[in-house]
Formats: structure tokens, sequence, C-alpha cells
């Protein structure tokens, strides 16, 4: 929904996208929204747990990352736009459920989402690619089941990164600013399931990884930083708490 | 005897409608990766199939020896108040199998775990599976049984939970290596050769024990699996104490896996023993 914010209240809501992903679960929905450096629009779109295979058709918005205009209209350079039974607003596939999207300022798109037991990813999006869940995956079922036998398969991506356990990363920010100088220039990862932060550093063509903010002992849910650059972060649960990160001079 | 029947009864139905019941979450698992031109190979599903029935059906198991319990116990109400009939048990299986996965959907985590049971055709195979675990139950059932029963029940179970080990370390060695405690790619080739070697043989051949042990009645089978896990409790207490290593609580675990096939062992003797006299 699009929405003007005027005296604090919304104005002129217009239904500008509606998912043709009609689920009977309440999980795995989709979680996540960021502009490109175009002015067109990406949406994530889960996988609802239980239609996991619909991640890999093009017929559906299960497990996909839509890009559309503001006023809702597809773009005409998107990938899946001349391709017959394709949903034109379908800009990458074969996604689970993801919880983290950042769009750079060159418009690189990186995104992470939750596997299933094992196999948490982190991926760098590009249009048209297939993400390949549930085809390969490093996970297994939340029952002990296998999801699939394979991990890598051509015409798949592969995962910048990946985690066995799983971490549960809940949101994820690109941070740049100079009030944090050590987590300069670093995504930074929220964790329910590892209850820290995660510092993910490019280092040559590898991505380093530290945990931060481990001593909260908390499930964290979301990260963000505030217009004067002071960062927040969010703890999951009936007595979550909204922290502000300060630095102590010792 | 006439009273153990009927928990080793449960024991034993419960194991045939996991055994039937996971399959069809690896098929309908099977069917849709090749349907995606994926190379599921005979090694692939099989592979599926084994884990699926371990690591799934081992869940799966504990939940339907309660579901058996509960039926059964009511089919066998039923069979003495209402009336008598010898499918009221595989009855009483069909629909507690169905009842529950329809339940586990409905009140835990609103979406189907099993990914065979999500067609109409996935419930029913589900309920026939609960249906033939009855019918096992009530033959089972049908007549006295003898010790032999009980220890091939046991040496079938205790088989089933080392299975899962011996597929890690076929399939899955470099996973398995990391769940205990090996840093597999900083090892040396020699190094790593010798534990896949070494690990996968130890769990296969105790599984193999176990199962020759059921199927001959041998005891010498269940002793040589006793031995040696009972022998690498020992020696983790050694590491610990003696050499300094990192406490490893384990040695629970190794000395249940090493007792319990001797106590099965030392019944099979004692057996033949007092048949001699």
């Amino acid at each position: 929904m699009s929405a003007e914010l005027r005296n604090n209240s919304l104005i002129n809501k217009k239904v500008i996208f509606e998912a043709n992903a009609f689920r009977r679960v309440p999980i795995h929905l989709g979680a996540k929204i960021d502009f490109l450096p175009d002015g067109t629009l990406l949406l994530t779109s889960g996988d609802g747990f239980d239609y996991k295979e619909q991640a890999q058709s093009l017929n559906n918005h299960f497990g996909k990352i839509i890009r559309i205009n503001k006023d809702g209209s597809v773009p005409s350079d998107n990938p899946f736009v001349d391709i017959p039974n394709a949903l034109p607003e379908i800009f990458s596939y074969g996604h689970r459920n993801m919880q983290g999207l950042v769009v750079m300022e060159d418009g690189r798109i990186f995104e992470h989402e939750h596997g299933p037991r094992g196999g948490d990813e982190f991926n760098l999006i590009e249009p048209g690619k297939n993400y390949g869940w549930p085809a390969i995956t490093y996970g297994i079922d939340y029952s002990g089941a296998v999801i699939s036998p394979f991990t890598k398969m051509d015409g798949m991506e592969q995962p910048l990164k990946y985690w066995v356990p799983s971490i549960a990363p809940s949101d994820m920010i690109y941070y740049d600013g100079d009030l944090y100088p050590e987590l300069k220039n670093s995504f930074l990862v929220t964790a329910l399931k590892s209850r820290d932060v995660k510092k993910i550093k490019k280092i040559n063509s590898l991505f380093s990884e530290e945990s931060i903010f481990s001593n909260l002992k908390s499930r964290l849910r979301s990260i963000g930083i505030s217009p004067s650059g002071e960062m927040y972060l969010l703890t999951d649960g009936r007595k979550g708490k909204l922290l502000k990160v300060t630095i102590t001079k010792i | 005897m006439k009273i153990a029947k009927y928990p080793f009864a449960v024991l034993v139905a419960a194991l045939l409608t996991v055994a039937l019941t996971t399959p069809i979450s690896s098929f309908a698992n099977i069917i849709w990766l090749s349907s995606m031109n994926l190379p599921v190979s005979f090694f692939s599903s099989l592979e599926i199939i084994l884990f699926d029935f371990q690591r799934l059906g081992i869940i799966l198991y504990g939940i339907i020896i309660i579901e058996f319990a509960i039926a059964f116990s009511l089919a066998g109400l039923a069979r003495k108040y209402v009336f008598d009939t010898k499918y009221l048990y595989p009855i009483a299986g069909a629909v507690i199998t169905g009842l529950t996965l329809f339940l586990l959907v409905e009140f835990t985590t609103q979406t189907e775990i099993l990914s065979g049971n999500r067609t109409l055709f996935g419930k029913f195979l589900h309920c026939f599976a609960g249906f033939a675990g009855g019918y096992l139950f009530y033959f089972l059932i049908s007549k006295d049984r003898e010790l032999s029963f009980i220890i091939r029940t046991l040496g079938t179970i205790y088989a089933y939970l080392i299975l899962g080990l011996v597929l890690n370390w076929i399939f899955t060695p470099i996973s398995a290596a990391s769940d205990f405690g090996f840093v597999f790619n900083e090892l040396s080739s020699s190094a790593q050769n010798a534990l896949l070697r070494d690990f996968s043989a130890f769990f296969v051949a105790t599984f193999l024990f176990s199962i020759f042990g059921v199927i001959t009645l041998n005891s010498a089978w269940f002793f040589s699996a006793g031995i040696v896990y009972t022998s690498a409790g020992i020696f983790n207490l050694i590491a610990i104490y003696t050499h300094g290593t990192d406490y490893n609580q384990i040695f629970i675990g190794e000395f249940f896996l090493g007792i319990f096939p001797i106590a099965l062992g030392a019944t099979i003797s004692y057996q033949k023993e007092k048949a001699k006299v």
C-alpha cells in the first residue's frame, strides 16, 4: 500500500501491489521493502512454508523478490517481462523466508533469508537469477527430513555466505557512518537464534564474520540507524526493548 | 509374558508404521526434485529415504507410540465390551494416525510438517500406514509371545538408534566429523582418511552386529556391539582424567549403547543355559 504522511496521518491510501501467493499458513509471508537508486521498489515475498516448491515457478509470488514502480506498474526492464507465463513483477526467485534487504548506493542488492534447520543465506541479488530454494539448500527440514540432497546446481546461485547451524538472521543494515568507526563499511546482521549481531565485512573476495553484542544475550529482531547516525537495536519477545548503542570512552 | 506382549507389540507396530510413513514424504520429495530435472540418482534417492526414515522417523516414532498406546487401549476395551472384530485395531490405527496429523497442524505450527501429507492421496497413505500398524498389533497380540520377541524388538530399536550415526558417516562424513568436534579441513589428508575410514567402520560394524543379533539371536553379536561402546565409554573417561582432554559427556551415551546390548546378550545366554538344564 502507498500513502502520504501528513500531520501524522496517512492519506491517499492505495493498494499498489497484491501478491499472488494465497496461503493459509501464518508464516513466511515476506518482510522487507526498499527502493532501488532508479526509484523502483523492491518487495520480498516469502515461500509460504507449505508452498516452498512454488518458489521455483514463475507463475506466482511465493519465494520471490518483486520489483515494481511506485504506482504499482511493472518496470519495462524487469527480467521476466517478456517470458510467457511468468509474472512480470518478479525480479529474482528461489528464495525462502527473506528477512534482510539492503540496497547499496551503487545499486547492488544484498539479502539474507532463513534457511530451514541450517542453511541461512546471505546473497547478492541479481535480476532474473534463481537462488535455488528448495531445489538446493545447505539445510534440512525442521522435522529432520531431507529437503534436497543437492547444495549446488547449474543455473542456481550460491550464497555469498551460509550458516549451518542456523543463526536465524532477522534484519540487516550496511553501516558506512562515522560514529562507530569499528563497524564502518560492514554489514550488520541481527540474529534471533545466535542472539548477537554478525558483523560481515568483505576482505578481498571473502566475507569475514565477527560476532558482536553477544553480551546482550537477547534475541535481536532489528537494527537501524537514526538520522543523527546513532544505532538502535530491537530485542525480541514480550519484554522486547529498543536499545541505543553508545560509545563509552575508557 | 502375557502382559509384556502388549507394550512390545505397540513398539513393533509403531516401527512398521514409521517405516511405511516416512517414505511417503521421501517419495513426494523425490518426485518433485525429479520434476525439476535435478539429477536424482538411485544413490541420492536412497540417501533421502534412509535419512528420512531415521531422522524424521525417530520423531514420528515417539508420537506414534503414544497415539497407538491410546488408540489400541480404547480399541481393546471396545473389543471386550462392544463388539469383537479383528479390524478394530487396524481401524483405530488408521483413525488415530489421521487425527494426530490433523491435530499436529491445527494446534502446533499451522504448517504441514510432513510434505507427504499435503495431498489427499498422501493423507490416505498415512492412514493406511496406521491401518497396517494396527493389523500388525492385532497379529502380535493374538497369541502368546516368547522372550525372543521382546529381545528382537529391543534389538531392532537399538539398531534403529545407531542407524542415524551410520547414515551420517556414509552419506555426509564431513558433517558427521564436525559433529564430533573435528575441523575436517584443518586435518591432513592422511588424518582425514583415517578419520572417515575408522569412524565409518566403527558405526557400520556395531549396527551390523546388532542386526545380526536380532536375526540370529546369538548373544555374541550383542556382546560384540556392547563391548565396543563400553570400551569407548571407558577410554573416554581415561582420556579426560588421564590425558587431560576436554570433558565430554558423550560417555553417558556410550555406556548406554554398551550396556544395553550386553544386557540383551546376557539374557539370551541365560535363557539358553536355563533351557539346557
